[in-house]
């Protein structure tokens, strides 16, 4: 075969796997240029949305979904060396394939990966004292913003009263002072999603649950309801887990100690918020019987969900069929891990931004690509914003 | 007498000109499937012979092939009562796509890439991309320069560093 115009070599990366695509950088500088441009980078994840696992226990592992369903055996889990023998401490999924990973509270680093193509980039992280000397304080999350084409870490310091932002794009921290809402928050990392990070709260005296936004663009708090906030008898202590799956954002209830069967029955199972940040659009897709959720991971093929039934053994993940309330396949998991489902991409974490345009690659290509995919539904929907829980003023 | 209603009738069938001068008729019905010929029936400019550049004769009959066979295939117009009855057709269909494909050597099935991609006919792109994918899929970048008549400009020093950054994908 002879020389390829660039559109057709771009036809045929689209449909290979990400390991020949990486393999294929070794080519020539023109393929190198082509497979690490930005526009090639977006239209394979507007095209492939290959859902993946990344298990963690005191070390990081792959998982192919795909597979491990099919094969019905023990998945085979593949450990990823970022830092070879070294234990994690801390991750977060934030969103288009990368995590943000913490590996010592006192090394002063912080790296954001991609498991797709095992790329990372390492950051300088000083984090405060209060962090390093009881990191049950510490949350945050990791996520993208379209507007601004940004990826974002936001690190909450609950006794300090401040934000820590990281932007990728401009590879810079800074202090946002201004409290986390009134709220105890569950001290899980929040979800991403639509350039928002959304994290479980109930607030207290008055035990009322509500999901905390915060703005990754505007750098501001907002809430969204829970399907169910003020549950009856509720008991003292109760937490909603927020979880994304596909493009929804779901909940799941916790109660320690004693609870009536009052408020398992308005609680149980798995909500998912079918329109984003819509109060009534929370539908109820997994009737569980007891509080012991499973965790929605993803989404699956006709209606499936994917699910992480992470208490007793063994371990299950499981395809959910959503129409007929089945489980369709399983497979079996050995130990314990915490699970995230990612989507498997070409996104570096060393980013060019200044590169993001078309500048340097066939535009029409990039625009018929692209306009064949339409708009996000859910980001065109309302987005309440009842409290204004922090002003203009407020914020430094 | 020729009237502009009667063009309808006359110009049913498009005379097609590969780059070697060989003239091709095929059905309006069955041209549609190409993007480019259907933007051009729409605009009424078919008449006379429609030179196709960047397509040779052998490739253009492979490209009619196949848009004859899917054109015939087409279920609209025939009642298909049973679902069984449609899934089986899409099953025979798929063979036949795969074997069409699977007899092209490489160059053939380069030359249809490239009309495909020039005619604008999705489908059978697709088909080919799919199948130029899988050949490329476990081969290193020795083999897929060879294959793409890609000379390396990598420096020594620079190929060592950008194979060490994908090592893993080498394993």
């Amino acid at each position: 075969m002879s020389t390829l115009l660039p559109e057709l070599i771009i036809e045929i990366l689209l449909r290979l796997p990400i390991k020949s695509i990486c393999r294929l950088k070794c080519a020539s500088k023109s393929w190198l240029a082509l497979i690490t441009h930005p526009q090639f980078i977006k239209m394979h994840l507007v095209r492939t949305r290959k859902q993946k696992l990344l298990l963690c226990n005191a070390y990081l592992y792959l998982v192919d979904l795909e597979r491990s369903l099919e094969d019905k055996v023990h998945p085979k889990l593949d450990q990823l060396n970022i830092i070879p023998n070294t234990r994690f401490i801390d991750i977060v999924y934030g969103s288009n394939g990368l995590f943000c990973i913490k590996y010592n509270f006192n090394d002063g680093f912080l790296f954001i990966y991609n498991p797709s193509t095992r790329e990372s980039k390492k950051i300088l992280d000083d984090v405060p004292s209060v962090v390093r000397e009881s990191n049950l304080y510490c949350f945050g999350g990791f996520g993208y913003v379209e507007s601004i084409d940004d990826y974002k870490f936001v690190r909450v310091l609950d006794y300090e009263n401040t934000l820590q932002i990281f932007s990728l794009r401009n590879n810079s921290w800074k202090i946002v002072m201004g409290n986390f809402p009134v709220r105890e928050p569950n001290f899980i990392h929040g979800v991403s999603l639509n350039g928002a990070v959304h994290w479980g709260t109930i607030c207290y005296p008055d035990n009322l649950g509500v999901i905390t936004v915060f703005d990754l663009a505007e750098e501001k708090f907002k809430t969204f309801p829970l399907p169910i906030s003020n549950p009856p008898n509720p008991p003292e202590s109760w937490q909603c887990i927020v979880h994304d799956i596909g493009e929804y954002l779901c909940v799941t209830f916790e109660v320690y100690g004693s609870r009536t069967t009052e408020f398992v029955d308005a609680v149980k199972g798995i909500w998912i918020m079918k329109k984003y940040g819509v109060k009534e659009s929370w539908t109820r897709i997994v009737k569980s019987h007891d509080l012991y959720n499973p965790i929605p991971l993803c989404l699956w093929e006709d209606d499936g969900i994917i699910l992480y039934s992470h208490i007793g053994k063994p371990k299950r993940v499981l395809c959910y069929d959503e129409k007929d309330g089945k489980i369709r396949k399983e497979c079996v998991f050995d130990g314990n891990y915490r699970m995230y489902a990612y989507i498997e991409s070409l996104v570096s974490p060393k980013y060019n931004f200044e590169y993001s345009t078309t500048q340097g690659f066939p535009h029409y290509i990039a625009q018929s690509q692209l306009q064949s995919t339409g708009q996000d539904p859910s980001s065109s929907s309302v987005i309440l914003d009842i409290s204004g829980l922090l002003t203009e003023d407020q914020l430094v | 007498m020729s009237t502009p209603s009667s063009s309808v009738f006359s110009y049913r069938v498009l005379k097609l000109k590969s780059s070697d001068g060989e003239i091709f008729e095929v059905k309006q019905t069955v041209a549609v499937q190409s993007g480019v010929l259907k933007q051009m029936m729409e605009d009424g400019c078919t008449e006379g012979e429609i030179p196709l550049n960047n397509v040779d004769s052998p490739t253009l009959a492979k490209i009619i092939e196949w848009c004859n066979k899917h054109h015939d295939d087409d279920v609209e117009g025939r009642v298909l009562s049973q679902e069984k009855e449609k899934e089986k057709e899409k099953a025979d269909m798929k063979r036949w796509e795969s074997e069409f494909i699977d007899a092209l050597n490489r160059d053939e099935l380069y030359f249809l890439l490239i009309g495909s991609n020039y005619m604008n006919i999705k489908e059978l792109l697709d088909c080919a991309a799919q199948k130029v994918a899988g050949m490329v899929k476990g081969k290193t970048p020795e083999a897929i320069r060879e294959m793409f008549n890609i000379q390396s400009d990598f420096t020594e020093e620079e190929e060592k560093a950008i194979r060490k950054e994908n090592q893993w994908a080498f394993n």
